[in-house]
């Protein structure tokens, strides 16, 4: 990152005194962060994503004055992004769904010894077979390597978002990194 | 960074989080601490460098993800949405009562305050000259609106999400719906604007201006309603258009049912007055041709003059009411290509000693007939 978060931190009281200029710095710094993680948990519509987006930065602008200055700033919003997200799908389908997501990760497999080796094998290169095999990760630990190793967010923060307390954050990237690492040997 | 990393392993250290922070963003700090770990701890070299690669590969598996494209148009397109929401929010607080007068309410000079503001606020919105129309029907909708303001000198062209398309005329406002298209096509209007609607007869397009709502399935035509004019006025360039009082569309209790509403054909105007409450239809001052010309029309050689008003007027798609029987024995030998419609008019009604006027959007010839100069 080329920001530290002294200079993201100054930029957010800045903001919140309603200066234009520095909200939106701060979009642009995290915007692209926000539409990949938005993306990666709603891939269905893009649209969707874009309205949340502007929801968050909309709704910080109206309570800017009310605002604390969050530690890690793109922690802050994706956070919200997601909390955003959840709200109005929640709102949208109305829960019949009796599978908590926790219990939907306990259902699922382990690729098989042959699937994982077509996944290898079909790859044509080490990115594509990385890709593969995260992609056969149970979807919260997916979730967590990505806020852990493109996002750089501590397991706290991660257990904020996934819901879960920070031994948990630091379990799910664990486990992942284990599995992926027995796959590849 | 007092772990104890005396018996952590590969994955112990490729997800720890001192070894990740400074992996994914090192400072000189986290630099100095793993150089002097690595010489503490020669055992652990090879652990440490298997880490390494470890999330190297992650890193690598989640490429897609951190590349995700994002494209700068789309970036800019959701800044300025932000903005414009960000913008219609601030117009809508500045006229609410400060919360800090809330606060104070216990206070009886404060109540006293806030029901002489509360009054002040609620006579604006009845009161023609105050707080506008469009302010009204848009603050209700504060949140889910689109704002295009026309500060400039220049029209402005506007492309709605269906790619219908509205040139917005100089110190003019119009908002739309964020929803637009999906279960409605309502625009809000708050001066000059050419609207060109795309066709679609399950989704009308209500154009709403001061006090008058325009609905289309798709045409051309233009709505002039600023603030501050006596008057409402809708002009039709194609298709056909209805035009309503708001209170009467609004009103009207069942959805379907006719509503009182005044419908133009091209080349219609209608002028709503914003006193009396009254349409009149009109046509428009310069009525335009609805098809490109042939090269030999209107070239008129002893032709019946019956036959020319009524080639004039399908031209034009407009009414020429005229007397066919008193018409009967007159003809017009005459190029009228180059005439508008007020003048082809003209040069007809002078040839046959015919008078003509404009009559709730009609024409209405009135001649004495021709007498037969053959015999």
């Amino acid at each position: 990152m080329t920001n530290g978060p002294l200079d993201e931190q100054q930029l957010w009281s800045a903001f919140q005194s309603g200066n234009e200029d520095a909200y939106t710095s701060l979009y642009r710094l995290h915007v692209k962060a926000m539409y990949r993680y938005g993306m990666s948990l709603v891939s269905v519509s893009e649209a969707f994503v874009f309205d949340c987006i502007h929801d968050v930065f909309t709704e910080i602008w109206v309570k800017r004055e009310r605002l604390s200055i969050p530690e890690n700033v793109r922690y802050y919003l994706l956070k919200s992004l997601k909390v955003r997200i959840i709200h109005l799908l929640q709102r949208q389908e109305k829960p019949h769904s009796s599978l908590t997501r926790e219990e939907f990760d306990d259902l699922w497999s382990e690729p098989s010894i042959d699937e994982l080796y077509v996944q290898k094998e079909e790859a044509e290169n080490r990115q594509e077979m990385m890709r593969k095999l995260i992609a056969l990760l149970p979807h919260r630990q997916q979730e967590a390597i990505r806020l852990r190793f493109t996002e750089n967010m501590d397991y706290q923060e991660i257990g904020n978002i996934l819901d879960v307390n920070r031994q948990s954050a630091q379990n799910l990237v664990y486990r992942a990194v284990q599995k992926l690492r027995e796959w590849l040997i | 960074m007092n772990t104890d990393y005396t018996n952590f392993g590969t994955i112990d250290l490729a997800t720890d989080e001192a070894f990740l922070r400074h992996y994914l963003s090192s400072t000189s700090e986290s630099e100095h601490f793993w150089n002097n770990w690595l010489l503490n701890n020669p055992g652990k070299i090879a652990e440490w460098e298997e880490a390494r690669k470890l999330v190297e590969a992650v890193q690598l598996g989640l490429t897609d993800y951190t590349r995700t494209y994002l494209s700068k148009e789309a970036e800019e397109e959701l800044l300025k949405r932000i903005r414009e929401t960000n913008y219609l929010e601030e117009i809508r607080q500045a006229k609410v009562i400060p919360a800090t007068i809330w606060k104070q309410s216990r206070l009886l000079a404060a109540c006293i305050a806030l029901a002489v503001i509360g009054l002040g606020y609620w006579l604006s919105l009845y009161s023609i000259s105050g707080d506008s129309i469009y302010q009204q029907q848009t603050s209700e909708l504060r949140n889910t609106l689109i704002e295009q303001v026309n500060s400039q000198k220049e029209p402005k062209l506007i492309y709605l999400p269906d790619s219908s398309e509205v040139l917005l005329f100089p110190a003019s406002k119009m908002s739309y719906p964020t929803t637009y298209g999906n279960d409605n096509r309502n625009v809000y209007l708050t001066g000059k604007a050419v609207f060109d609607v795309r066709k679609n007869p399950e989704r009308p397009f209500l154009v709403y201006a001061n006090e008058i709502i325009t609905k289309v399935l798709g045409t051309r035509f233009e709505v002039s309603a600023f603030e501050k004019d006596k008057d409402v006025v809708v002009k039709v360039q194609s298709g056909q258009v209805s035009v309503y009082q708001e209170k009467e569309y609004v009103n009207s209790p069942n959805p379907s049912s006719e509503k009182a509403g005044v419908l133009l054909m091209p080349n219609q105007q209608v002028i709503f007055k914003r006193t009396g409450e009254q349409f009149n239809k009109t046509l428009v001052e310069k009525p335009a041709l609805l098809l490109t010309p042939t090269t030999d029309q209107f070239v008129y050689d002893e032709t019946p003059v019956t036959q020319v008003l009524k080639n004039v007027g399908a031209a034009y798609g407009v009414d020429i009411v005229f007397s066919n029987e008193l018409l009967q024995s007159c003809d017009l030998t005459a190029n009228l290509a180059e005439e508008p419609l007020r003048g082809k008019l003209d040069i007809i009604c002078r040839s046959i000693g015919a008078t003509y006027e404009i009559v709730d959007a009609q024409i209405i010839i009135t001649a004495k007939g021709c007498s037969n100069t053959k015999n």
